[in-house]
């Protein structure tokens, strides 16, 4: 297995959009050749699935949903009381800049120090800590 | 007046070894062909087969990337001006 990474919501949204950047098809083809071990904290995926509903309605959703989790070797992350702790703790700090969601993930990737694959453009000035690569368009 | 026909839903029997078939009429209109998976799950009591496709073809009808991140944009500072 390759480096571990957590990713977000929105590198897994662009890789279904109508011209996916390069360097988002590149990461999803090194989690495929497992050369990236690819987390993913679940409730990002119901957030994947409302934008993809959003724009390109419910059956779109269900079936790129369906597709991704059996195409590529994702390990799904309940959440769990560490997680609950440390993802309610960044809400509090961070209200303003992060969404449940980024603190799921955020929380997730601190403790495991797993580099976080992110299309948020202000999170590494909120948390200096977290190993972040990102992907700014 | 145009006479919209739909597909006549029907029943199917569970072979011994848990096999159904999927009539051809619905086969055909999803592009469902041998070899193809599908993802079963429950809903609300019900049974729910979605088809798996390639991953091209889902990006033929989708959003462009600029589309894609300016709805992500606009749904994060509305979840978090709701939260505040």
């Amino acid at each position: 297995m390759g480096k571990k990474s957590c990713l977000d919501t929105g590198v897994i949204t662009l890789l279904y959009s109508k011209d996916p950047p390069s360097s988002i098809i590149n990461l999803f083809r090194a989690i495929k050749e497992k050369k990236i071990e690819a987390h993913i904290v679940s409730p990002i995926m119901s957030e994947v699935f409302y934008h993809i509903c959003n724009l390109n309605g419910k059956v779109a959703a269900e079936t790129i949903i369906a597709t991704f989790l059996n195409t590529y070797p994702i390990k799904l992350v309940n959440l769990n009381q560490t997680l609950i702790i440390k993802a309610g703790t960044l809400k509090c700090q961070h209200y303003h800049l992060l969404s449940y969601n980024d603190c799921f993930s955020i929380a997730y990737a601190l403790n495991k120090k797993l580099i976080l694959h992110t299309t948020e453009k202000n999170l590494g000035k909120a948390i200096p800590n977290l190993k972040l690569k990102s992907y700014i368009f | 007046m145009d006479v919209v026909e739909n597909i006549k839903e029907k029943t199917v029997t569970i072979t011994n070894q848990g096999m159904i078939t999927i009539p051809s009429a619905f086969r055909k209109i999803y592009g469902l062909k041998d070899g193809d998976k599908v993802l079963i799950i429950e809903d609300e009591g019900s049974l729910k087969i979605i088809p798996l496709k390639d991953e091209q073809d889902l990006r033929k009808n989708s959003y462009s990337t600029e589309e894609m991140l300016n709805q992500m944009e606009k749904s994060k500072k509305y979840e978090i001006k709701r939260e505040m």
